[in-house]
């Protein structure tokens, strides 16, 4: 006797791996072409951590004809020259190699989108910090190692440069170390991390050198490098996050990081980010109201910043 | 790599005189225009192992199609599903999109295939499938594109209080909204904002209850307040009521 099919044609069949985003997606449109039903909760309750990217891919199949469904008899303008002209394309990258192929595109906002997308899916997998160490120690190892990156690529890292990117690579990464910053005039700020754990702790194990506001990188030891391993989440992508804000100004920080906090408050409260509403928050904060006469935070620059944050995936959308 | 062929394209490659003969060459040259596009993918991608631009360039034409002696496109097995996804996604109304979104789905097929049978096996198991995903995924990357500055700037130019309920809000009314036909309002939907096209679509378009405690409510679906979703319906409103592929239905009133 056959066994019961239990299987529901509406829901998903493979497997969940990491990475298999694309594998899933393929199988979603081989069931919706075959004209079963499809019920996209069932899919999104199955791969959780691929929900949105598994909605924005629906939107776009459902509807669409199917293969046997398509007019084979819709040709394209004998005149039109895109079908030849890729075809010529992809014969000369038969020699110049599949580089040939890329799309110029702008490298910035190349490297940018796809960061975030990395930063999101990091993100949404589970994580579980290892060894027994106090939170305390695990802010100073990511704190000093913060200082380390920035020093090379900035004149000099100053406190409120690692207190900002410090904040940005929490959102970043869900590390649950830098989560006490509170609203203070020039941003977001961990008076803990100053006064109590990330930076004392650091400057006491000889991994910074404080001077005055401005911070060194001390001495990195295979240790250290071994802590960095397992409380940072992934250093590759933590690097590039950091190679990306070394960029900026302690001002042009100062906004990112203020930006990033109301736009993750603003989602909270199921509210859209937009430029009016950022500047709507600073006005009714009476310790950021007064950021809204200063260069950094004129409509165009929050503008600016906004699309660049959206572009990491660090608003909450 | 164990590719998991069509049984026809199967039979195609089976068939095949040995690989790197004159014998072989010849008969793909002779039997391109009626192979199967899964195995025009396999022959391709052998040409391009061994270098041979010309016997690619005799594939290649098999699988996109040519201008015929008569003057008319002729063969291929691309632009049919290429055109058909374009009017699908509401591109056929703006040259200069669609000319752009035809571009991107064969650049995007030549990448693919240029990539290599270990990267991307399903080009030769479903070639249709595989351009079809192809060409979602190009639409989808060209209306970001398209419209990132837009989203930034309809960010800012939601007035706020569209947010609140009332007769007066600047979004579509009830007549206005029924008489949209849904190919277009799909189309009008991929083009919100992420958030707002996910509640928009699962609302509208799908019919889901936005804030029961069913799993498949649009409010459980998306992982929102059920305030969250009604406040992303009502500015999906209105930024659909300015999308200019809609406002032949506000002209028509």
């Amino acid at each position: 006797m056959m066994a019961a099919v239990t299987h529901d044609a509406r829901s998903p069949s493979v497997s969940s791996m990491p990475d298999d985003i694309e594998r899933i997606k393929q199988e979603l449109l081989e069931r919706y072409e075959s004209g079963a039903p499809i019920d996209i909760a069932a899919w999104t309750a199955r791969f959780p951590v691929y929900r949105d990217e598994l909605l924005d891919y629906w939107i776009w199949l459902s509807g669409t004809p199917r293969l046997s469904e398509i007019d084979k008899a819709e040709m394209t303008d004998p005149d039109d020259r895109v079908a030849e002209e890729a075809i010529r394309q992809a014969c000369l990258a038969v020699s110049f190699g599949p580089r040939w192929l890329d799309e110029p595109v702008d490298s910035d906002t190349a490297v940018e989108e796809g960061l975030g997308a990395e930063l999101a899916r990091l993100r949404a997998t589970p994580y579980r910090v290892e060894g027994n160490a106090s939170r305390a120690f695990r802010k100073a190892v990511v704190y000093a190692w913060i200082v380390k990156e920035l020093g090379p690529r900035r004149e000099k890292v100053t406190r409120l440069a690692a207190q900002k990117v410090a904040y940005v690579l929490e959102r970043a990464l869900n590390l649950g170390l830098f989560i006490e910053h509170q609203q203070k005039p020039l941003g977001p700020y961990d008076h803990k991390a100053r006064y109590r754990d990330a930076e004392p702790i650091a400057a006491r194990s000889g991994w910074i050198c404080v001077k005055d506001a401005s911070l060194e990188a001390g001495q990195v030891t295979a240790q250290f490098a071994h802590y960095v391993q397992r409380y940072i989440r992934s250093e590759t992508l933590a690097r590039r996050l950091v190679e990306c804000l070394a960029r900026l100004t302690d001002e042009e920080l100062e906004t990112w990081a203020t930006v990033s906090w109301v736009g993750r408050a603003l989602v909270s409260a199921g509210e859209a980010v937009t430029v009016d509403s950022v500047r709507a928050f600073l006005a009714q904060s009476s310790e950021w109201r007064a950021k809204l006469r200063r260069r950094g935070f004129r409509p165009e620059v929050i503008a600016a910043t906004l699309a660049r944050l959206s572009r990491l995936h660090l608003l909450g959308d | 790599m164990n590719v998991n062929r069509p049984p026809e394209s199967a039979a195609e490659i089976a068939s095949l005189p040995a690989p790197g003969t004159t014998e072989r060459e010849a008969y793909v040259r002779a039997h391109a225009d009626r192979f199967t596009p899964e195995t025009l993918v396999f022959l391709l991608r052998e040409a391009l192992g061994s270098g041979n631009t010309a016997l690619f360039e005799r594939c290649a034409i098999a699988l996109a199609g040519r201008v015929g002696p008569g003057g008319n496109w002729v063969g291929g097995h691309c632009e049919a599903m290429v055109w058909s996804m374009a009017r699908s996604f509401g591109f056929r109304n703006d040259p200069e999109t669609l000319q752009d979104f035809r571009q991107q789905c064969h650049m995007g097929m030549w990448r693919a295939i240029h990539a290599g049978v270990a990267e991307k096996p399903f080009w030769e198991a479903r070639f249709g499938l595989a351009l079809k995903h192809s060409c979602i995924d190009e639409g989808r990357m060209l209306v970001r594109r398209l419209k990132e500055l837009e989203w930034a700037d309809e960010r800012a130019e939601l007035p706020e209080d569209a947010v609140g309920e009332g007769e007066d809000r600047p979004g579509l009314d009830a007549q206005v909204w029924d008489r949209i036909v849904e190919q277009d309002l799909r189309a009008a939907v991929r083009r919100l904002p992420p958030r707002q096209a996910r509640a928009a679509f699962l609302t509208w378009i799908e019919g889901r209850p936005v804030g029961s405690d069913d799993p498949r409510s649009v409010k459980n679906l998306m992982g929102v307040t059920e305030q969250a979703v009604y406040a992303l319906l009502r500015k999906a409103k209105v930024t659909l009521a300015a999308d200019p592929e809609l406002r032949k239905y506000l002209e028509d009133r």
